[in-house]
């Protein structure tokens, strides 16, 4: 189910809106494509003393040498010759995940200026989506987006001692295969004490290479000396849905999406089709706090919606909208009475799905305006293994309203005070494995309130035909 | 606060922080349901705490093409490896790599980005601006041509905009490191002066908006672990400071803004002594300062105030010197003179004690002896004058004896003129410790106008004396009330009685600093 959608290689993404994109763009495009691909490099190879009049003569007169390139370059130069201190701060040094390091893992001033002249010449464009991601960062995105990573699949968290111990094991993780528990308390790494550490540290350590193994050393209410767990890391799917029925007597169904990758759309199948089978009559999809994600997740969770037609328009420079449309073939559960929510946190893929369903009138949204991002990011790997997110399209929703900067409206505004979140927060606290909150979440009781309405007034799952 | 197109010259303008940040938030802020506390602290990422960095470029347009580039280019050279561990630039092809990296994503941007992007120059601007704030030092930074002309035209002694001479200090503050847009001086006649901005005066808001100088991380990972408990509050507080950073100016903005002209007159929030102040200043013209003054003082002694180490500096000095050669004393005051180029004080150095240099410099040099202390290769070089074309200087006599009056506002160049004539010819020093302005740093231009500031070497004195961040303490030693005014100069004139102080062994500095 991972590239089943392998039509198109170049990797789509998002964030907070990194939307990847249809007809993108890739490396491989630009080294076959373009006119003068690979003589750069091979060129300013051939002269190693002379870099500037390497680059003058790659250019040629027709291509000349970008001032930008120009003018990195002289000051990588003269900086690395005379600069009076020390290059690379060691706070960046520190942080293997710092732009001090490439992709093998070593460290290099020459790596360090080139990745913060990348940024500022990307920076200069204004806009906070178009940026550098380098090796480490473009793997992390790389995993979020296959929806799945490498590791032993347990989520951790901190305690007020500072331990840091086991939340619970994912499904199917190697963590839940060697038994291991909601909290358990890690004290040891590989043998190495960790208690005090910063929990992402303690993380890294943890996650390595599949197949390799790694031995935590546990403190458990049931024993009373520590135990060594010896777990074999492996792929761990990231858990994106979470459903439940959550009014059993009216049948309303709950399923809240946390992001929009390739796990997405077979988790709420999955969700789907279970709830179905508990004879669900109205659902609640819950899109709050979703910063997104890839685009092509977007348009087969909307297709699940939405009848037909346009979900989301798509705009490149100098180019005609294009559309990505519903897929029939999405419909393979009936279309229920549905309720999206929506908030201040809801971005880019989230606002195509719920701009698709409001367009469509296919749902009602409740909540907060959303976040307002209308811009799709493509991803482009580059040849040491960093990426760039380039902003290289607008997106408009269905009946082509562009929602940047401005967000989509509710149907139904339900404003959350901070005494409503701190309750949130508290019932959360304290009803850890609950999965929705009843009492104090009152956007979702406005949701299970329209759907009640709705049921009342005779709306039933329909088929899709 | 001079810039010489050559050599070294000591700096006073510093600082930069360009880089603005986004702070990631917390992800739950709705339901606190297991789905939501499971992001926030997946194993796959620990969202709570992670942030998110993005160097922000200059923003001006400057449409001048580059022609070509003036700055010699070297490729990377060994003495890179000691910075940042394994360093692959010793290889061309480690380099090379990068040089490819950077160009795909110039192209990348050009051919896909949402907006045809018109100008190369801003592109070329942010990637010199970013990796020159990258090295994280104030006194490195990018200047867009028009400031850059306001700064070359310090050397004439003309200071646009409001007149203050700033650097930026390091300073630990609740255990927490920041960064200080500090006065130097106020120049003499400035509207700074007029609005009364002194010595040590601390800048943290011009016309109402934040200025970035401390360490954001640090201070803000402070505040946001003791709201970790309290995600509402911590979101709050992400918020803010995110609208407050956004809103505020970085070092480098903030320094633009008080060495160009203003429209408008500049509202500066002020620490004075850690209390807060007001101060508004005109910011509209520019100041010309008279480097020197002289004059015969009733009893007969000699007095030369320098207020600025300008072009015209070393001339203006000589002749003062020779005009008073019959006086049996002069006192030099350097209170307050922020210094500026270093030429006219190499000149002086040579007119008054021939061969003896001024001082001298630690450098990086990939050839040189590896400096435990700085983390590479360096070399010591005599500052002195070397004379260009026929240009000879006239030797100065003088038979009488000097001192030297100097104050916390006495700094960089008139430091280190203080030293030698203290070192070298026997003045006396009269005062209060100097403000500790001691790095080198060199303008490089780009071919379009704009260029950048880079530290390049540490400064010693004649006699081998390391003043950066500490200062010169003077032989006569005075508390500040003693130092201002006419008082300070009727001390300064006591001094001329005392036996002359003593000189110390002339000698090149060698080897760096032994470590």
């Amino acid at each position: 189910m991972k590239s089943r959608r392998n039509s198109r290689q170049i990797s789509v993404i998002v964030l907070l809106g990194v939307i990847a994109f249809l007809g993108g763009f890739s490396y491989q495009d630009l080294k076959d494509g373009s006119k003068n691909p690979t003589s750069l490099r091979d060129i300013i190879s051939q002269m190693p003393y002379n870099l500037k009049l390497g680059l003058k003569a790659v250019a040629g007169d027709n291509d000349p040498i970008s001032q930008p390139l120009q003018s990195y370059a002289d000051a990588l130069a003269t900086v690395q010759a005379d600069y009076f201190g020390t290059i690379v701060p060691e706070s960046n040094i520190q942080d293997k995940t710092s732009d001090a390091f490439d992709s093998d893992g070593k460290s290099s001033s020459t790596t360090y200026l080139t990745y913060s002249a990348i940024r500022g010449m990307m920076a200069s464009l204004n806009d906070r989506y178009t940026r550098f991601l380098n090796p480490s960062a473009y793997g992390s995105m790389q995993e979020d987006n296959n929806g799945e990573f490498v590791g032993i699949g347990a989520q951790l968290d901190q305690n007020a001692k500072n331990q840091i111990y086991i939340v619970k094991p994912l499904p199917n993780s190697p963590a839940l295969k060697a038994h291991l528990a909601a909290g358990d308390i890690i004290v040891k790494v590989n043998n190495r004490a960790i208690l005090g550490q910063d929990i992402t540290l303690v993380v890294q350590e943890i996650r390595g290479e599949p197949g390799t193994p790694v031995t935590l050393t546990l403190l458990r209410k049931s024993s009373p000396h520590p135990v060594n767990v010896t777990i074999i890391r492996n792929y761990v799917q990231q858990e994106v849905v979470v459903s439940q029925m959550i009014d059993p007597v009216r049948k309303i169904g709950y399923i809240e999406l946390g992001s929009f990758n390739e796990e997405s759309d077979p988790q709420i199948n999955d969700a789907l089709t279970r709830l179905q089978s508990e004879g669900m009559r109205a659902l609640v999809f819950d899109l709050r706090g979703n910063p997104g994600g890839l685009l092509n997740a977007a348009q087969d969770v909307a297709s699940r919606f939405v009848a037909s037609g346009p979900i989301v328009w798509v705009k490149q420079r100098g180019a005609d909208p294009e559309s990505l449309n519903v897929e029939p073939s999405q419909h393979n559960h009936p279309r229920y009475p549905l309720a999206v929510l929506v908030n201040e946190d809801s971005a880019s893929a989230s606002e195509i799905t719920s701009g698709a369903i409001k367009d469509n009138k296919a749902g009602v949204l409740i909540g907060n305006t959303t976040f307002g991002k209308g811009l799709v990011q493509t991803i482009i790997p580059l040849q040491d293994k960093s990426a760039v997110a380039i902003t290289t399209a607008h997106y408009y929703t269905p009946l082509m309203k562009d929602i940047n900067h401005k967000g989509i409206e509710p149907d139904i505004k339900v404003l959350l005070s901070d005494q409503d979140q701190r309750e949130m927060n508290d019932y959360g606290d304290t009803h850890p494995s609950d999965i929705v909150d009843l009492k104090y979440d009152r956007q979702l009781i406005a949701a299970v309130s329209n759907l009640t309405t709705r049921l009342a007034n005779g709306e039933r799952p329909e088929s899709w035909h | 606060m001079k810039q010489a197109n050559s050599a070294l010259y000591v700096l006073l303008t510093v600082c930069v922080l360009i880089s603005a940040f986004a702070f990631g938030r917390h992800v739950s802020r709705s339901a606190a349901t297991p789905l939501r506390q499971a992001n926030a602290v997946a194993e796959q990422q620990a969202t709570r705490n992670q942030w998110t960095v993005e160097a922000l470029g200059v923003k001006n347009s400057n449409s001048l093409a580059l022609a070509d580039s003036s700055s010699e280019t070297r490729i990377a050279s060994d003495d890179a490896s000691s910075d940042g561990g394994s360093d692959n630039s010793g290889s061309i092809y480690g380099a090379d790599s990068q040089l490819v990296t950077f160009q795909q994503v110039y192209e990348l941007l050009k051919e896909q980005y949402v907006n045809k992007i018109p100008s190369d120059t801003p592109l070329a601007h942010g990637a010199v601006a970013a990796l020159v704030a990258a090295l994280d030092d104030p006194n490195s930074r990018f200047m867009e041509s028009a400031e850059r002309q306001d700064v070359d035209a310090e050397d004439k002694g003309i200071y646009t905009g409001t007149g203050i001479v700033f650097t930026v200090r390091k300073e630990t503050v609740d255990g927490l490191f920041e960064r200080q847009l500090t006065v130097v001086d106020s120049i003499v006649g400035s509207p700074a002066a007029k609005a009364g901005l002194q010595t040590g005066d601390v800048i943290t808001e011009i016309n109402g908006h934040w200025v970035v100088s401390f360490d954001p991380f640090a201070a803000q990972e402070k505040l946001f672990k003791s709201l970790a408990k309290d995600p509402v509050s911590f979101n709050h507080a992400v918020d803010a400071t995110e609208s407050k950073i956004k809103d505020g100016y970085t070092l480098s903005q903030a320094q633009t803004m008080l060495d160009t002209v203003q429209t408008a007159p500049l509202q500066l929030s002020v620490l004075r002594a850690g209390q807060p102040l007001k101060i508004t200043v005109d910011g509209s013209s520019s100041t010309t300062v008279t480097d020197v003054d002289s004059k015969l003082l009733a009893d007969g002694n000699g007095y030369i105030q320098v207020n600025a180490f300008t072009d015209s500096t070393a001339g203006d000095f000589t002749k003062a010197m020779t005009a008073l050669s019959s006086a049996p004393g002069i006192v030099v005051d350097l209170r307050n003179c922020p210094g500026g180029d270093i030429d006219p004080a190499l000149v002086l150095a040579k007119s008054l004690a021939a061969d003896q240099p001024l001082g001298s410099v630690v450098i990086r040099d990939s050839h040189g002896i590896f400096d435990r202390s700085v983390g590479f290769p360096v070399k010591v070089e005599s500052l002195v004058y070397v004379s260009t074309g026929s240009q000879t200087v006239p030797s100065i006599s003088y038979a009488g004896r000097l001192a030297v009056l100097v104050n916390d506002g006495t700094a960089n160049t008139a430091e280190l003129f203080a030293a030698f004539l203290h070192d070298r010819l026997g003045a006396h020093m009269v005062g209060t410790t100097t403000f500790g302005d001691g790095m080198a740093s060199t303008l490089f231009p780009m071919p379009d106008g704009s260029g950048f500031t880079l530290t390049t070497g540490l400064v010693k004195t004649s006699a081998n004396t390391v003043f950066e961040a500490k200062g010169l303490v003077p032989d006569v030693a005075l508390a500040e009330s003693d130092t201002d005014g006419e008082t300070g100069l009727s001390r300064a004139e006591a001094a001329l009685a005392l036996k002359p102080a003593t000189m110390t062994a002339a000698g090149v500095a060698v080897g760096g600093q032994k470590s």
